[in-house]
């Protein structure tokens, strides 16, 4: 498996030019110019560019980040249209995440987006992790997203963990040795699941991107307050929503020996429940 | 191999070094100074001649493989991460599939006979392979019953090895290695997350010091069975780097044939710790020093310097990386008979040569870096395929071997790989060229002696202040000559 990379850099200082693009967001109450310019120099790696993925991508660049690296293998398919939605249909057969990126870049040329035609385990994923300030997690498989799960606890770098299923999805925040990470909630996972098997309303996968990019983004400016510790999920067949308190594992070999001794649970400011 | 008529052997091999500080040599100079060769028990020569691991003389004839079957494992190591269905990454813990130990066993057949070098089977994970040890032990079982004349060998991480002495020894094991990386609690809870021990995942001192005990344990009831035992060690600078030279001691204190230690491979694009975190490994200079204070002073241990840290599905000679060759499905399935008679004919025919060459290595009186060490000595690489000889292209060489030589004097250092720290395009289309690269390798030595080298690298290198030699000869003859001829030139400008 070898990764193909490509670069949509962005003009060098362009960003304090721009801020008037954003003054919407910065007369949000506590967000302000100061939120605005650490997105401006902050990375979100956003591994898998799907509905949800995409989605989340679209959203980071419209609100000011200052580069996107994009990690997803392979061409782009017919079925995949329904939900892709920085793809365009004249583009079936051709590397998605290059054309995602170029799609992020026309739209904001002042985001530098890094494109890498290739899945988590590739080397090139985790050399750009160790330069990210917040990841999300947009695969559709068990495996990958517990080997960026492990990567995210390793480097202490916080996961936006987000996935979808039919009309259902949900959203949590993980940061190592404070809140639990995927494996303390998931476990090895279901091995016996399908990455393509499961069927996507492409407004569900789009809505749940929308809320990994506002975790993302209260994640990188301390504003608001983030699903650290909690379980958001939300069904749009019938818009029933939950939150519920995630607790550590304390077995856990992904994070449990980044929990002090004798300690199971934790709240969301890392207190012992 | 036709070629293989011709070598020189390796005395060093043949016996533990008994050193002690020799007359005329310095304490930072004492390697080799003074040490007798003690002959070595037949059993025990007999078990490394053909071990390519354990003989760096035999590592230029003989191949060996690694079988994937133990995915699972019991401790979590901060340098590893392993890593399935990977083919551009070649370091210890990577696979590109896991095998059954049906399919472990055809495919040791398939390769036995498309590979006749081989000699030697070993369990290397990717996982622990005790930490799996149904599947290692079935895997064991057929292959010793169908390729009964290939060594089998086992590398552990040591914390399930006391409970498994008996099947080891039952199972026809003659070489074992554990990885220890230290014998303190304090040093290893920087190495060790955690591991998992008597149903419960333990951290902190408390796993490091259940892992050392056991690692000790078993160590000490394999050498009590005859078992032949080999200790890997990763060094880590600002870690473990100073504690080795302790490691070491500790080892050889309870009848270790042999330690490596090995450069801790690290960077981002692993994925482990200590890469996600920004640990570096050692320089080749820095492992270096660190393998002499380990054979000479207190450690006085036999160390291993020529292991190129291969894959959990590694195939061929040491340096080559086949395993791409034997990944396909036919290798798994195909029921073919063995046949032993081409190898065995092939190993007779290299045991030949290299008796003939130690005759003639003996009649150069060339030392390998057993007796006293002359006064003048310069590092000089090597472009080789082996069997002895110079005998490759400096651009074709993928790694050099280097020697420390002198007058009569030649002493191998280590192996190193032009793109031992590149994995795949995305990580090596960097500005450096190969070329760039070799020269950066090579910076400390005085020569590179090759079979033959074009104009312009031999100016870049002569720009660099290295000298480049071509030669098709014995590896320990030319850099005995070499080294003496520009060591005595250094000594004359000295004088001036």
């Amino acid at each position: 498996m070898k990764a193909r990379i490509s670069n949509y850099t962005r003009p060098a200082d362009s960003y304090p030019g721009i801020l008037g693009r954003f003054e919407r967001q910065i007369g949000v109450e506590g967000f302000g110019a100061e939120s605005q310019l650490t997105l401006g120099r902050s990375t979100a790696l956003v591994a898998g560019i799907d509905g949800l993925g995409g989605t989340a991508a679209l959203y980071l660049g419209a609100a000011g980040i200052g580069r996107l690296i994009l990690c997803h293998p392979g061409v782009a398919e017919e079925p995949d249209l329904n939900r892709q939605i920085l793809l365009t249909a004249d583009q079936i057969g051709e590397p998605r995440v290059f054309n995602a990126a170029e799609a992020i870049s026309l739209r904001y040329p002042d985001v530098e987006v890094i494109a890498i035609d290739a899945g988590v385990a590739s080397p090139a994923v985790s050399r750009w992790l160790v330069n990210s300030d917040v990841v999300l997690d947009c695969r559709h498989n068990f495996v990958e997203r517990l080997e960026l799960n492990r990567m995210c606890i390793s480097a202490g770098i916080p996961l936006v963990e987000a996935a979808m299923d039919a009309a259902w999805g949900y959203v949590t925040v993980i940061r190592g040795g404070v809140t639990p990470c995927l494996e303390c909630i998931v476990g090895p996972g279901d091995p016996g699941w399908d990455p393509l098997g499961f069927p996507v309303i492409g407004v569900a996968a789009g809505t749940i991107g929308c809320l990994a990019a506002a975790e993302a983004i209260k994640v990188l400016t301390n504003w608001g307050i983030t699903l650290e510790s909690t379980m958001f999920t939300l069904d749009l067949a019938d818009m029933e929503s939950r939150r519920f308190k995630l607790s550590r594992d304390a077995s856990c070999p992904t994070c449990s020996h980044l929990m002090p001794a004798g300690l199971g649970d934790f709240d969301r400011e890392g207190r012992s429940a | 191999m036709s070629s293989s008529g011709i070598n020189v052997a390796q005395e060093v091999e043949l016996g533990i070094p008994s050193r002690k500080a020799g007359g005329g040599c310095g304490v930072n100079t004492n390697v080799g100074c003074g040490s007798k060769v003690m002959p070595l028990d037949p059993s025990v020569r007999e078990k490394v001649a053909n071990h390519p691991c354990y003989s760096q003389e035999a590592h230029q004839y003989y191949a060996r493989m690694h079988v994937a079957v133990a995915p699972g494992c019991n401790i979590q190591c901060n340098f590893c991460n392993r890593k399935f269905d990977c083919s551009n990454e070649s370091r210890p813990g990577v696979t590109s599939r896991l095998l059954s130990p049906e399919e472990a066993a055809n495919k040791v057949r398939y390769v036995a006979n498309r590979v006749p070098q081989l000699s030697v089977v070993g369990i290397a994970g990717p996982g622990d392979p005790l930490a799996n040890s149904d599947r290692t032990f079935r895997t064991l079982g057929l292959i010793a019953e169908q390729t009964p004349d290939l060594r089998l060998c086992l590398s552990t991480n040591g914390l399930a090895l006391p409970d498994h002495i008996d099947r080891i020894v039952d199972s026809g094991v003659d070489h074992v290695t554990v990885t220890i990386n230290m014998v303190d609690p304090e040093v290893g809870e920087r190495i060790y997350p955690w591991v998992y021990f008597e149903g419960k995942r333990r951290s902190g001192k408390e796993a490091a010091q259940i892992l050392s005990e056991r690692q000790l344990e078993g160590l000490a009831s394999l050498v009590s069975k005859g078992i032949l035992c080999k200790v890997n060690s990763v060094m880590i600078p600002g870690v473990n780097d100073e504690h080795l030279v302790e490691v070491s001691r500790v080892v050889r204190s309870m009848g270790v044939f042999l330690h490596n230690v090995m450069p801790l491979v690290s960077s981002p694009e692993h994925g482990t710790y200590f890469g996600l975190n920004g640990y570096r490994g050692p320089s080749p200079q820095e492992l270096a020093i660190l393998q002499d204070r380990c054979s000479s002073g207190d450690g006085q241990m036999k160390v291993m310097r020529h292991c190129r840290q291969c894959r959990a599905d590694a195939v061929g000679m040491l340096g080559e990386d086949r395993s791409e060759e034997f990944s396909g499905d036919e290798a798994l399935l195909a029921p073919e008979a063995y046949d032993a008679d081409e190898r065995r004919a092939l190993h007779q025919e290299i045991e030949r040569g290299r008796e003939e060459l130690r005759a003639q290595r003996e009649s150069l009186r060339i030392d390998l870096g057993t007796g006293y060490r002359p006064n003048s000595t310069v590092l000089v690489a090597v472009a080789t395929k082996g069997s002895g000889l110079v005998n490759q292209h400096f651009g074709q060489a993928r790694e050099f071997w280097i020697y420390e030589a002198g007058e009569r004097w030649a002493r191998f250092i280590q192996t190193r790989s032009v793109d031992r720290y590149c994995f795949g395009p995305e990580t090596c289309n960097d500005d450096s060229s190969p070329l760039d690269r070799s020269i950066s390798l090579l910076r400390d030595c005085a020569a590179v002696i090759c079979s033959k080298i074009g104009e312009e690298p031999r100016r870049a290198l002569a720009l660099a202040g290295i000298e480049a030699i071509e030669a098709y000869d014995l590896i320990e003859k030319t850099v005995a000559e070499v080294g003496e001829a520009i060591a005595s030139t250094n000594g004359d400008r000295a004088a001036v």
